[in-house]
């Protein structure tokens, strides 16, 4: 990597480092006073108390178990919708009449109810899996229209000129379609991954998923442990920011490589 | 190869019965003003647009040489070559003939205007195909650069003999390179002029041939 693309990198994490940390900052600022201004325990935990239990959950086997099943599940969930977006992308992007039979479904799909729909699901699919159906009814609309747009933002005189030289199609693909629009595909994914973490806890907290971060977070609700409710928020959080951040960087790499 | 052709874009007529031969192994220049049709008429020949009428002679696979060097570019020199169907072992000969060798690792972000349509060039050379298309190639260069080409581009044509159908507006590249002019007026053609002598013809001279074409175009 050259100077530049190193300094570049660097101004571009310290500021989006830097906008975090204030943000953080801001949000704890907020909570200390909120928590002193209601001054209920039950309703909103002291921030302290919250980390201490963060600390207590990193430490626990149990909530590393949970993590990790919900964080299976998110892979599940995100490595489907992904696959079959792609593909169905790529097919809808060259063949117009498949991208016509889609749409409606794909709209139907975008327009659902995804919690209300989850219950329905529940039944079916049971408390496990009926998490990864509802985020792949949500994710795989957006990732799909999101690589349909990439897609359509490939080159036309490049087009135009792979079709004057009769470059093959597998060719295409790999070194057109693919590297134009792998930045933002991957900028796509990365929030896709965040969201796809959201929706799985989401689910997991009203399908009452055993050994989950869901699960736990339900638990702690019954049981009114306020500080671990927030706790398993806060890490929640920390985990799809982390991911969105991965999601962001592996783009940068690939637009400058592209680029 | 002979064309006849009409093509209209919406209400705007182009070509009505657009007739023209060109003959194996020339290279013809296509002489209008911009707008007339000439890059139209090239995309009919390289299959790339709708038309009415027929086509005949044109063979299955033609090179195309763009205004813009059209570089895919996230590959190399090398690899863009490859891309559009170069033959490995003939990239080494057409990199060292149109003095780019050394940038064959090179991506089109790291070369300057004239080495990328240098790269367009080698990959209209390198492939098969025996008709080249050329719309306004050394149109965005500077006088120095487009002589500097024109001389490449008349030396890898002589080698190769590929049949070439060049269109311009620039009546000094016609004069150049061409070794006939049709000029292109109003969809029709206004004047076949031969043009004897070896190319690349020297620029700035041909006064006689240039004033000829200059006379149709303005009459």
């Amino acid at each position: 990597m050259s100077k530049i693309d190193g300094k570049q990198l660097k101004k571009i994490l310290f500021k989006n480092v830097a906008a975090v940390l204030i943000a953080a900052a801001v949000l704890v600022v907020v909570w200390i006073v909120a928590h002193a201004a209601v001054g209920n325990d039950l309703l909103l935990p002291d921030f302290f108390d919250c980390m201490r239990q963060v600390g207590v959950l990193l430490k626990d086997g149990g909530f590393w178990l949970a993590f990790w099943h919900t964080l299976s599940r998110v892979l599940i969930a995100f490595v489907f919708s992904f696959a079959l977006a792609l593909i169905f992308a790529l097919i809808a992007y060259m063949v117009p009449w498949f991208c016509r039979i889609l749409s409606p479904a794909v709209s139907m799909l975008r327009s659902l109810p995804t919690l209300a729909v989850l219950l329905i699901v529940l039944v079916w699919a049971g408390a496990a899996k009926a998490p990864i159906v509802v985020a792949f009814m949500t994710l795989f609309p957006s990732l799909y229209a999101g690589i349909l747009a990439a897609l359509s933002q490939v080159d036309g005189e490049l087009l135009e000129m792979s079709r004057v030289y009769k470059v093959s199609m597998k060719k295409r693909v790999l070194q057109l379609y693919i590297p134009s629009a792998a930045p933002y595909v991957l900028r796509e994914a990365g929030a896709a991954l965040a969201f796809a973490l959201k929706l799985i806890v989401s689910a997991e907290v009203l399908a009452n998923t055993w050994k989950s971060l869901g699960g736990l977070m339900q638990e702690a609700k019954l049981f009114y442990e306020m500080p671990t409710l927030f706790a398993l928020v806060v890490l929640t959080f920390v985990v799809g920011l982390a991911l969105e951040i991965l999601g962001a960087i592996t783009a940068f790499f690939v637009e400058r490589r592209v680029k | 190869m002979k064309i006849c052709v009409s093509k209209s874009y919406g209400e705007k007529c182009v070509f009505e019965n657009f007739a023209l031969e060109v003959e194996e192994g020339e290279i013809l220049c296509v002489l209008g003003e911009s707008g007339g049709g000439k890059t139209t008429l090239l995309n009919i020949l390289a299959g790339l647009i709708p038309y009415e009428g027929e086509v005949c002679g044109v063979p299955k696979d033609v090179a195309y040489i763009f205004q813009e060097p059209r570089l895919l570019p996230n590959l190399t020199v090398e690899q863009n070559l490859l891309y559009a169907g170069g033959r490995y072992e003939f990239i080494e000969e057409i990199l060292q003939k149109t003095e780019i060798l050394d940038k064959r690792d090179r991506r089109p972000k790291e070369l300057s205007g004239g080495e990328k349509q240098r790269v367009a060039i080698a990959r209209a050379f390198v492939s098969d195909a025996p008709l080249l298309l050329l719309d306004e190639p050394f149109s965005s260069l500077d006088t120095a650069r487009k002589i500097r080409l024109a001389t490449l581009f008349a030396a890898l044509w002589k080698e190769k003999k590929k049949t070439a159908v060049f269109v311009t507006h620039d009546i000094e590249e016609a004069w150049m390179l061409a070794n006939r002019v049709v000029v292109l007026k109003g969809g029709r053609i206004a004047a076949d002029i031969r043009v004897q002598g070896d190319i690349p013809r020297k620029f700035g001279e041909g006064l006689e041939v240039k004033e000829k074409l200059l006379n149709v175009l303005l009459g």
